[in-house]
């Protein structure tokens, strides 16, 4: 790479240069942060839990995820079972996480030992492809376009929220919020992750004449367990 | 053959091609109808929201050296590494040297103009590597042995049934299948991809200065599987990639995906700083981001055209354009199609092969006008055809129609004289014209526009 390097740099000083003589002498000021109420139709000025569950209700379910609405993470067990059976155990992977662990408890899997990422690394065999069922919590849920926001420390990483063909997100009311602009500025101070994703329904494409199909490459399908209390 | 006679026989031919025709307006009729609906479902007033992402691009071009010096050492704080290539050719070379030293055999890419720009793909396969186009329109077309069609809708011209028989013949698959069942074939086929690759490449929608990110977005979930799985992951953006702020992303996603596809917002948007953090489970080991340049920054400093730079690559102006849809993305013989691609691409190749595209526009204006980064394409294509003038490029049998042309209007008797002998001809001139040709070419006016007005005032 020495080679490349050396290269790289000389190239990066050219440019640069070049791009230095385009530059005005008085540029116009950047203009400041663009604000979501100033620009969509759809932006929730009220705070208050129910609106903002609503309002993502809707778009969440508009884009074919599966929302299930339930008052303690006992009840959210019993989704969880409806969601997971006549799935084999073994098929699925789970964030090794304390309301994931408790919401598995009160659920048909209680008795099972259900595979969490941090088994897998310990036996270092990352052969996620086997597996029917991703089950991770949320960062945060943006109420605007019905979108979960992970990010790879909160979602286990990179891949169990995106190889297995259903992905199942276990998360609390209290981690809804109106707009990508609290999302992006949630992100900014949690700064310490190297990857995140705004997921917004489950995978599609309209690839063919424009005709929608889900579950391209991602997940066919999204479920969110979505806790009051 | 010239790539301008080359060009002309393509447009005449698909042109007259109906089937192309009925897929094409199908496709953006579709198209039209969502996105229209979508601005005006989404957005409070697009004109102002596109007022301000066009400011906001412009601005960031203004700081445009700063930020990518911003970006660099942020990105490279957390371990990505940063090549900066001057065009295809150093782009390839250090894609040749990260495969060389990771031993990579096999490549999974997600849809990339970029990498298109440096034929990347036709580089990798002469070394005898595979390489999987894991985006189903860009599977399509890497099967069928094409480029793509559009940038946004790579396989825009083809019908189900052509893909049905395309896959029944590569992939084995059902020659009657569904969209619904092709997809499933596209998805099968490449499960295996993304973790046997040792690598996976992917473009970047935007570069972000301040919290040096990479952001890429994506319907299908392959983009996001390619840089989870592959221990590497390449990314390969142009230079004008830029926004100054991750706080820019809540106008520019939207923005972007209501032109593009008229979606909300596209289903995956990833915001990527970096490899696999020390804490973290999973993800590449190494990541590096090959900024490249490949004319930009010549274009950059022609006043005029730097506004090009601002263009986030949405597909609307090519939808818009009455040129494109009648001859078609594959005409353009050129990675970006339609009236930005006539735009950009006889600076960042070369003017005498490609100043002819600034031909193929009607100046209507419909580009400029759904354009979300306010770009003044069609003042830009005009401003090409300026140039090409000036370069001596128009043939000297253009050169002299224009000069009559001109001759002829810059004075009022002169035209009138013109028109007479017309008038005074055509009966000769028709009957040495062929039939068919008699019939289309109209007759002049018994009396011209000015000797009615003369007959009115008196
Ligand atoms: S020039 Fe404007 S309309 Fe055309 S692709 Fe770029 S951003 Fe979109």
């Amino acid at each position: 790479m020495k080679d490349s390097l050396s290269q790289s740099s000389t190239a990066r000083d050219r440019i640069l240069i070049r791009l230095k003589r385009g530059v005005p002498e008085n540029p116009a000021p950047l203009p400041s942060v663009p604000q979501d109420h100033e620009h969509f139709t759809s932006y929730l000025d009220v705070k208050d839990r129910d609106s903002l569950l609503g309002r993502f209700q809707h778009r969440f379910e508009a884009l074919q995820g599966e929302f299930f609405l339930v008052d303690s993470p006992q009840e959210a067990g019993k989704a969880l079972s409806n969601l997971v059976s006549g799935i084999e155990p073994n098929r699925i992977l789970s964030q090794d996480d304390s309301l994931i662990e408790k919401v598995l408890k009160s659920s048909s899997l209680a008795s099972e030992k259900v595979k969490s990422t941090d088994d897998l690394l310990a036996q270092d065999s990352l052969s996620f492809e086997a597996y029917e069922i991703g089950v991770t919590t949320a960062f945060k849920l943006v109420a605007r376009t019905g979108s979960i926001v992970m990010t790879c420390r909160q979602a286990a990483g990179r891949r169990l929220s995106v190889l297995p063909p259903l992905h199942i997100v276990i998360a609390k009311a209290s981690q809804l919020i109106p707009s990508w602009e609290e999302g992006i500025e949630s992100l900014r101070d949690e700064s310490d992750f190297s990857y995140a994703s705004f997921i917004t329904g489950p995978s599609r494409t309209a690839d063919i004449e424009k005709i929608l199909v889900l579950g391209a490459h991602g997940p066919k399908r999204l479920a969110l367990i979505l806790i009051k209390e | 053959m010239s790539q301008l006679q080359s060009f002309l026989d393509n447009s005449e031919n698909k042109a007259l091609d109906e089937i192309h025709r009925k897929k094409i307006i199908k496709a953006v009729t579709s198209y039209d109808q969502t996105v229209i609906g979508m601005k005006s479902e989404q957005f409070k007033d697009w004109a102002h929201s596109r007022e301000v992402a066009g400011k906001i691009k412009q601005a960031t071009l203004d700081r445009l050296p700063d930020y990518l010096e911003e970006f660099e050492s942020k990105i490279q704080a957390r371990g990505a590494q940063v090549l900066w290539a001057e065009d295809a050719q150093a782009a390839r070379s250090f894609i040749d040297e990260i495969i060389a030293r990771h031993k990579v055999k096999q490549v999974v890419k997600s849809k990339s103009m970029t990498t298109e720009e440096i034929d990347l793909n036709e580089h990798l396969e002469e070394q005898d590597i595979e390489v999987f186009e894991s985006d189903l329109g860009e599977l399509i077309v890497q099967l069928a042995g094409e480029k793509p069609y559009h940038i946004v809708t790579p396989a825009m011209h083809k019908s189900k049934e052509e893909i049905a028989e395309l896959f029944n013949e590569k992939l084995n698959s059902d020659p009657d299948s569904t969209a619904e069942e092709l997809t499933m074939t596209a998805r099968a086929f490449l499960r295996n991809a993304y973790v046997t690759s040792q690598i996976g490449i992917t473009g970047a929608n935007f570069l972000i200065a301040d919290e040096g990110a990479v952001v890429m977005i994506e319907n299908e979930g392959n983009g996001r599987l390619s840089m989870a799985c592959p221990p590497v992951h390449v990314v390969v953006a142009g230079i004008e990639k830029m926004l100054p702020r991750l706080r820019d992303l809540p106008l520019f996603l939207p923005l972007l995906s209501t032109s593009g596809t008229g979606q909300e917002v596209t289903c995956y948007n990833s915001i990527i700083k970096g490899p696999k953090g020390e804490e973290e489970v999973d993800g590449p080991e190494h990541m590096y981001v090959i900024l490249l340049d490949n004319g930009r920054s010549e274009l950059f400093q022609d006043e005029e055209f730097q506004q090009a730079l601002r263009c986030i690559r949405c597909g609307a102006c090519l939808n818009a354009c009455p040129v494109y849809r009648t001859i078609g993305g594959h005409s353009y013989d050129t990675t970006y199609q339609g009236p930005i691609g006539s735009v950009i691409t006889p600076h960042l190749r070369d003017l005498a092969s490609f100043g002819h595209l600034a031909q193929a526009s009607s100046l209507c204006g419909a580009c400029t006008d759904v354009c979300p980064v306010k770009i003044d394409l069609h003042h830009l294509l005009l401003e090409n055809r300026w140039r090409s003038k000036k370069a001596g490029l128009s043939g000297i049998k253009w050169e002299l129609i224009l000069k009559i042309w001109a001759w002829v209007f810059k004075s009022r008797s002169r035209l009138n004289g013109m028109s007479k002998f017309i008038q005074l001809t055509q009966g000769l001139v028709r009957m040495l014209m062929p039939k068919s040709l008699r019939e289309k070419v109209p007759r002049r006016a018994k009396k011209s526009f000015g000797e009615l007005w003369k007959e009115r005032q008196q």
